[in-house]
């Protein structure tokens, strides 16, 4: 018997972009601006929150969802500050998607918040793939890692928003060229903002406090 | 790993569009043709393996998945250079402007199936 070929031509994102659609209707509706904050596994993406906490205190209203395969520490280390922490358990799934987070999104007062921060998955690589309807990706980078990361992983470092170089209060003691870093993320993407930050001493952290308070990472301060 | 989770998009596509065939009654799905854009992080073997587990029991059970990759392509506003991207560098192959536009690789959708008639006739 022949065989029929059917022509089909269907997106396979196309449910993941169907709740992002609606997450990004639920943000512009409330005037929330959400970010989507990717990094490896200990590159420093909670310590950035908190000390984020410390300095928006009165300035900004935030929640952060926090996303992790299995528990709530990171959700408990925030929630000892004062900010509104849900955590999002993706149950080994290596990322967020859409309809997790616009769930999450729709138990938050919406009414009383500025600015949503997603803390994904720690991850290069997934995250990356699944549009949650945020504002911009912010990629984070810490400088125990390689300097050549951004072209190991151009998907990430080409789709995100700003990249955040975090630890640098570490570079007195690596091999980490991070001028070269930032070369290698111009390579994906030309015009990137490169912030570079360390939590723990707060320095750098003024861009980007105020970055979240501006909705805009490219200026410089 | 996320190639379980668009597996589960592609399977639910699949399934979604056999039902809708009316004729010819009954078939089977032969192969099912998914394009995958060179910039999309999805590995073939893992997609493979999902495929066979995933399928199982459904309307897709036993065929075959074929992963076509398309390159990653891109647009130089400097020079106009217009073509195919080496590496994972997104730079102009002309000029060597880096971060141009991508004009195709983020590509990700079921292409076609191929069914025949199952049974006597």
């Amino acid at each position: 018997m022949a065989k029929i070929d059917i022509k089909v031509y269907k997106d396979l994102m196309g449910e993941n972009e169907k709740w992002a659609a609606k997450t990004r209707e639920l943000l512009r509706e409330n005037d929330v601006y959400m970010l989507n904050i990717i990094g490896s596994p200990g590159c420093g993406k909670t310590a950035l929150l908190e000390n984020s906490v410390r300095r928006l205190e009165g300035k900004l209203r935030f929640a952060v969802l926090e996303g992790d395969v299995e528990t709530t520490r990171d959700a408990e280390r925030l929630s000892a500050l004062d900010v509104t922490v849900y955590q999002l358990i993706s149950g080994g799934a290596c990322h967020l998607e859409a309809k997790l987070v616009h769930h999450a999104l729709r138990d938050l007062d919406l009414d009383n918040l500025d600015v949503v921060i997603v803390e994904n998955v720690g991850n290069l690589v997934c995250p990356a793939e699944f549009d949650i309807g945020e504002h911009g990706k912010i990629a984070v980078l810490s400088v125990t890692e390689g300097e050549d990361k951004p072209i190991k992983y151009p998907l990430l470092f080409s789709k995100a928003i700003a990249v955040i170089l975090t630890k640098t209060d570490l570079l007195p003691h690596l091999n980490f060229d991070i001028d070269a870093c930032e070369d290698y993320i111009r390579q994906v993407n030309a015009g990137m903002p490169v912030l570079r930050v360390a939590a723990v001493t707060g320095e750098g952290m003024d861009r980007w406090i105020a970055g979240l308070v501006e909705r805009n990472f490219a200026k410089r301060i | 790993m996320h190639e379980f989770s668009i597996c589960q998009s592609l399977v639910d596509a699949i399934v979604s569009e056999l039902d809708r065939i009316a004729e010819p009654r009954p078939f089977k799905l032969i192969s099912a043709r998914v394009v995958v854009g060179a910039m999309r992080q999805i590995a073939p073997d893992i997609l493979q393996t999902a495929y066979g587990l995933m399928t199982k029991g459904t309307a897709a059970k036993d065929s075959a998945l074929e992963i076509v990759k398309v390159p990653a392509t891109g647009k130089c506003d400097e020079c106009g250079w217009n073509g195919e991207m080496r590496d994972a560098f997104i730079q102009c192959g002309r000029c060597g402007k880096a971060g141009i536009e991508l004009t195709g690789g983020m590509e990700l959708y079921l292409d076609n199936l191929e069914i025949e008639p199952d049974g006597q006739d």
